[in-house]
C-alpha cells in the first residue's frame, strides 16, 4: 500500500469519526472502525490505520475548539490534576481511548469480513 | 457481494483477534460503565459532549443574547471587570428572573447541589453514599417545614412572585443548555442538572438556619453535668459569659466587664444528666476543637460620622462561614429605575441581596447564636412504633411522614418514617423519644424581610422592616445610613419559655405547661441606634448585659468573646476612622486572648522558679514566649508556642471532662480566664496524677514545657524557620465535591484563635465576604470574597479574587445608576435578556 493510499484511508476514517462524533457522540468511533475493517479490501494494517484516523479526528475536533477560543489547555490541566496525571497525559488518555476503540474495532471488522468471506466461499 | 471476496492481505490471526476483542470490550466497558470513582469514560472523554466541551464555557461570551419565558421587557446585564453582573430591568419580577438566569449561568452546579443537600436529596445525585447526609435535614423536619412555609406564602405576595420569577430564570438557562455545556461536575458525576423549583429558595434558607441556628448549648451543659455534676457544669457552662462587652452598648461602660465568680469544683457524675445526654446523642459534636469552632462566626461594626475622617458613616461586614469554591456568596447589582437599586451578595438560590447596600443604607449581619431549639421527652404509646403521644393525660395522634430516598435512577433505596408532635419532629435515641421545637421550622418569610431591607431609606426603616418577617436564623443586623445614623438589633424570633426555664435542659413533653408561650416582642430585642459612643460592633458576643430582662439568648456558650473585645478596643481608640483603617482592622493580627493569657504563663515561670520547681526547659520556654509581640503575622515565629501551650492548658485543665480519652464538652476560654483568678481551684488538679494536687501555676508551667517540647520536636529550632506562622496555619478552601484540583489549599493566612480574622483547626472556616461601605452623598464600597464569581473551575474568574482576600485587600465595587454609567472599558461582557415569544 503506497503512502497516498494509506493517507487517503486515514483521511476517510478521520472524516467519518470526526463528523460522527460531532453529530452522534463517541460511540460512533468503534462503529466506524468496525465498518472500515469490514469494508476496506486492500489495506494491510487496518487496525493502525483506523486508530490513527480516530486520533486525528478527535485532535481535529479539539484543535477546532481551541481555534474558536475554547480553553482546551485549562481542561487538560484541570482534569489532569483531578486524575493526578500531567495535562499532556490527560490529552493522551483521550486520544488513546479513541485509538483503541477504532483500531480494535477495525481488526474485528477485518476478522468478521474474513469469516463472512469464508462462509460465502463455502456456501 | 463483491466486498465479501477474500481480502488481499493475510487475515488476522486468532490471537490478534482475541486481543482486539479484549481491548475493545474493556474499552467499551470503561466507556459505558463507572469504574471505581471514575464516571463512564466515553461520556467524560468525548471531545464534544464530555469534559472537553467545557473548554468553550470557561469565559463568558463578550456579547450574548438569551430569552426567558415570562420576561415582560428586555433586561440589560453588564458584567464589570470583576465579573459582577449589573442587572438593569424595568420590573422587579424581571430583575429576579434575570438574577436566576445569571446565577445559573455562573453557578449552576452549586445551585443544584446546595439545594439537594438542603432538601435531603443528594442520593439522587451521588447515590447511597450520601444517605446519612440526606437523613439529617429530613429527620430534623426541614423538608416538611419548607413545604409548609411555601404553602403558607401569599401567592400574590412579593416573596412567592420573586421565587417563581427566579425559577423562570434558572430554568430558562437550564432548558437552553446543551449537554456539552453542562458544568464539569455533572460530567464527573455522570449526572445532569435538575430543573429549579421555587420552593428550593426556602430549602436553601432553611439550610442557612441549620448552619447558624442548630448549635444548641444544651448539649455541652448536659454532657458536662453527666461528668462533674450539675453545680460544676453550670459554673463552667454558665448562662452568661464572665467577660463581656455586649452588642447593645451600656452607658458608662468604657471597656469590657469581668464578672468573675467562684467556679464550683468538679463533683460526682450526675446520673440523670447522663440519661439526658444519651437522648441527645444524635446532636452530639466532636468537642476536641471546640475553641476553634467557637472562634469562627462573623464580625461587623459601624462608625458614626463624628468619629470618621470624612464625616460619613462607615460600615464593615465580615461574615465568617465555611469556605468553599465556588464561594458561598455571589456578588450582584440589581437595578429597577425608581424602585430598586441594590448591590451586595446573594446566596445562589435566593432571590434577594442578603448583605449589601442601596443608595441610602448599607447593612450586614453576624449570627446571634440564640438558643431557639428546645427538646421534650415524650411519652408514647409504643416504644418502637408509636402512633400517639401523651399531653396533659390525653393521647394525641402523631403526624407521620414517610421520607423516600432515591438513587440516580430514581429507585427508592431507603425510607424513613418521621413522626411529628405538635412541637416538631420526634426522634428515638437510646429507647426514648424526644421531640424538638425549633424556630427554623416555624412559618416565616425571610425573603420578605430581605426585600424590605433592599428598599429601606434609612436605618429606622431597615430595622423595622426586617424585624417584622425575619424569624431565623437570628442575626445581629447592623445598618448605617446616608444621614449618618447607625443601628443594630439582634433580630429573629426568640421563644418565651414558661416559668424559670431557659431552654438549657430537656423539658417534660407530657405537660403542655412546658410549651413555649410566645415570642419576645421586638422592643425587647437587644438593640441600639446612634449610641453616644459613636460606634457599634458585634462579633457574636452576648447581646445584652445579664441584668437585662431579656438576657438569655443562649449565645454565651456559643462563641468566644475575644473578637468582640478587640473590635471595641480598636474603635474606642480611634476618632479619625477611615475606609483604610476599617479595611486594615478586618485582618488585624492582635489578640486580646493572648494579652490575657501570656502574662499568666510568664508569671507561672517566675513563680515556679521562685519555689525551686523551675528548670532550664521552662526558663527557655518563658524566654521564647516573652519574645512574642502577641501578633499572628505571617512571619511571626512565636505564636505557635503560645497556641500549643493553650492547647496543652485546655487539655490539662479540663481533664475532668474526659470520657474514654475524649473530652465531651469544653468550656470557653473566657471561663479559663475566670479560672485564672482562682489559682487553687480544684479544677486545676490533674486527676490523672494521683499523688499530686496541681495548682494553676503547676498546670501553666507543665503546659508551657510540653508545648516547647512538642513544637521543637515537630518544627525544629525556634529560629530555624519552622516556627513561622505562614508554615503552620492555613486556609483550606475546598471545592464543593472536595476535589483537590478544584480547591485552593494551604493558603497561609494571618490571624489565630481569637483574632478578628480567626484561623485555626482545619482551616475550612473563615471570612466569606469582606465589605466596607462609606455612606457619603455618593455611596462608595469595597469588597472581596475568597474565590471568584464563576463556579466553573476552568474559568479565570473561578478564584480571581482570592489574591485580594489572601492579602486582606478589598476591591472597589462599581455602583452605576444606569447602564450608561458603565463605560465600555469597565464592561467585560454583556448579556441581553429578551422575552421569549
Amino acid at each position: 500500500m503506497n503512502v497516498f493510499r494509506f493517507a487517503s484511508r486515514v483521511l476517510i476514517v478521520t472524516i467519518v469519526c470526526a463528523t460522527g462524533t460531532l453529530w452522534l457522540g463517541w460511540m460512533v468511533v468503534p462503529v466506524a472502525g468496525f465498518v472500515y475493517g469490514l469494508l476496506d479490501r486492500g489495506g494491510r494494517a487496518r487496525g493502525s490505520t483506523a486508530a490513527i484516523g480516530a486520533v486525528l479526528a478527535w485532535t481535529a475536533i479539539l484543535g477546532a475548539a481551541a481555534a474558536r477560543g475554547a480553553d482546551v489547555r485549562a481542561v487538560a490541566e484541570s482534569l489532569g490534576a483531578v486524575m493526578q496525571i500531567p495535562a499532556l497525559a490527560f490529552f493522551g488518555v483521550t486520544l488513546i481511548f479513541a485509538a483503541i476503540l477504532c483500531g480494535a474495532a477495525a481488526v474485528l471488522g477485518l476478522g468478521a469480513r474474513d469469516a463472512l468471506a469464508r462462509r460465502f466461499r463455502e456456501g | 457481494m463483491r466486498y465479501l471476496t477474500p481480502t488481499s492481505t493475510v487475515p488476522p490471526k486468532p490471537l490478534t483477534l482475541s486481543l482486539a476483542a479484549a481491548a475493545l470490550a474493556a474499552t467499551l466497558y470503561a466507556g459505558l460503565s463507572s469504574v471505581g470513582p471514575l464516571p463512564p469514560l466515553g461520556g467524560l472523554l468525548d471531545p464534544v459532549n464530555g469534559v472537553w466541551g467545557d473548554a468553550g464555557t470557561s469565559v463568558l461570551r463578550r456579547n450574548a443574547v438569551a430569552k426567558i419565558p415570562g420576561l415582560t421587557g428586555p433586561v440589560d446585564v453588564r458584567y464589570d471587570t470583576r465579573g459582577v453582573p449589573h442587572i438593569f430591568a424595568t420590573t422587579e419580577e424581571d430583575v429576579y428572573r434575570a438574577l436566576g438566569y445569571v446565577v445559573a449561568r455562573d453557578r449552576l452546579f452549586q445551585l443544584d447541589i446546595q439545594t439537594r443537600a438542603a432538601s435531603g436529596r443528594l442520593t439522587e445525585l451521588v447515590g447511597s453514599q450520601a444517605l446519612a447526609l440526606d437523613e439529617t435535614p429530613r429527620m430534623m423536619g426541614m423538608t416538611r417545614a419548607a413545604e409548609r412555609k411555601f404553602a403558607a406564602l401569599d401567592p400574590g405576595g412579593s416573596s412567592r412572585r420573586f421565587m417563581e420569577a427566579y425559577a423562570d430564570g434558572v430554568n430558562a438557562y437550564i432548558d437552553d443548555l446543551a449537554p456539552e455545556d453542562y458544568p464539569i461536575e455533572y460530567k464527573l458525576l455522570n449526572a445532569r442538572p435538575e430543573r429549579w423549583h421555587a420552593i428550593n429558595s426556602i430549602h436553601l434558607l432553611n439550610r442557612m438556619g441549620w448552619t447558624l441556628a442548630a448549635d444548641d448549648p444544651d448539649h455541652m451543659l448536659i454532657r458536662a453535668a453527666a461528668m462533674v455534676g450539675e453545680s460544676a457544669a453550670e459554673s463552667v457552662f454558665p448562662a452568661h459569659s464572665p467577660i463581656e462587652e455586649p452588642i447593645q452598648p451600656e452607658a458608662g461602660w468604657t471597656g469590657p466587664h469581668n464578672r468573675f465568680e467562684q467556679i464550683a469544683a468538679p463533683g460526682a457524675p450526675d446520673s440523670t444528666a447522663a440519661q439526658l445526654s444519651a437522648l441527645l446523642e444524635r446532636f452530639r459534636n466532636d468537642d476536641q476543637d471546640a475553641e476553634a469552632l467557637r472562634s469562627f462566626a462573623s464580625n461587623n461594626w459601624a462608625v458614626a460620622p463624628a468619629r470618621t475622617r470624612n464625616g460619613y458613616a462607615l460600615l464593615a461586614g465580615d461574615p465568617h462561614l465555611e469556605l468553599t469554591l465556588p464561594s458561598i456568596w455571589y456578588e450582584v447589582h440589581l437595578v429597577v429605575p425608581g424602585k430598586l437599586d441594590v448591590y451586595g451578595v446573594t446566596i445562589p438560590g435566593a432571590p434577594a441581596v442578603i448583605i449589601g447596600f442601596n443608595r441610602d443604607v448599607s447593612w450586614t449581619f453576624t449570627n446571634t447564636g440564640a438558643d431557639v431549639m428546645d427538646f421534650y421527652r415524650e411519652t408514647v404509646d409504643d416504644s418502637l412504633n408509636p402512633t400517639r403521644y401523651q399531653v396533659d393525660g390525653e393521647w394525641r395522634d402523631l403526624v407521620t411522614r414517610v421520607e423516600e430516598y432515591r438513587d440516580q435512577s430514581g429507585n427508592v433505596i431507603h425510607t424513613d418514617t418521621v413522626r411529628y408532635t405538635h412541637r416538631g419532629p420526634m426522634t428515638r435515641d437510646h429507647g426514648r423519644w424526644v421531640s424538638m421545637r425549633w424556630t427554623v421550622l416555624e412559618p416565616s418569610d425571610e425573603l420578605r424581610a430581605l426585600y424590605d431591607a433592599s428598599h429601606a431609606h434609612n436605618a429606622y426603616e431597615f430595622e423595622a422592616g426586617i424585624a417584622q418577617n425575619f424569624w431565623a436564623p437570628a442575626q445581629n443586623m447592623l445598618v448605617a445610613d446616608r444621614s449618618g445614623s447607625i443601628a443594630i438589633r439582634s433580630t429573629g424570633h426568640f421563644p418565651i419559655r414558661p416559668g424559670d426555664h431557659d431552654g438549657r435542659f430537656i423539658f417534660d413533653g407530657s405537660s403542655s405547661s412546658n410549651d413555649w408561650i410566645g415570642f419576645w416582642p421586638v422592643d425587647k430585642y437587644p438593640q441600639s441606634i446612634n449610641p453616644k459612643q459613636g460606634f457599634l460592633a458585634s462579633a457574636n458576643q452576648e447581646p445584652e448585659k445579664p441584668e437585662s430582662e431579656f438576657s438569655y439568648l443562649g449565645a454565651d456558650n456559643g462563641y468566644e468573646v475575644w473578637r468582640a473585645l478587640r473590635i471595641n478596643e480598636l474603635l474606642r481608640a480611634s476618632t479619625d476612622v477611615t475606609v483604610d483603617s476599617m479595611i486594615r482592622w478586618q485582618t488585624d493580627p492582635s489578640s486580646v486572648r493572648a494579652d490575657i493569657f501570656v502574662p499568666y504563663f510568664l508569671a507561672a515561670v517566675r513563680n515556679e522558679d521562685a519555689v525551686g520547681r523551675g528548670d532550664q526547659v521552662l526558663d527557655s520556654a518563658g524566654v521564647l514566649l516573652a519574645q512574642w509581640d502577641r501578633k499572628y503575622a505571617l512571619t511571626n515565629q512565636r505564636a505557635v508556642l503560645f497556641e500549643t501551650a493553650m492547647q496543652q492548658l485546655t487539655d490539662r485543665t479540663w481533664d475532668e471532662l474526659l470520657q474514654n480519652g475524649r473530652r465531651v464538652a469544653t468550656p470557653s476560654t473566657a471561663i479559663l480566664a475566670e479560672l485564672m483568678s482562682q489559682p487553687t481551684n480544684q479544677w486545676w488538679d490533674d486527676r490523672r496524677t494521683k499523688d499530686v494536687i496541681e495548682t494553676r501555676d503547676d498546670i501553666l508551667a507543665e503546659s508551657l514545657v510540653a508545648a516547647l517540647r512538642t513544637v521543637e520536636r515537630e518544627r525544629g529550632a525556634p529560629n530555624g524557620g519552622g516556627w513561622r506562622w505562614d508554615r503552620i496555619r492555613f486556609a483550606n478552601i475546598y471545592h464543593l465535591l472536595h476535589i483537590p484540583a478544584f480547591s485552593a489549599l494551604r493558603i497561609p493566612v494571618p490571624g489565630g484563635v481569637g483574632t478578628l480574622t480567626p484561623s485555626s483547626g482545619s482551616g475550612i472556616f473563615g471570612p466569606s465576604w469582606r465589605m466596607v461601605v462609606e455612606m457619603g452623598p455618593d455611596v462608595r464600597a469595597w469588597g472581596t470574597l475568597p474565590g471568584g464569581q464563576s463556579g466553573n473551575p476552568l474559568s479565570p474568574r473561578y478564584k480571581d479574587h482570592l489574591a485580594f482576600w489572601e492579602s486582606g485587600k478589598l476591591q472597589p465595587l462599581m455602583f452605576p445608576r444606569t447602564s450608561a454609567e458603565m463605560p465600555a472599558a469597565a464592561t467585560s461582557a454583556r448579556l441581553k435578556l429578551e422575552p421569549s415569544r
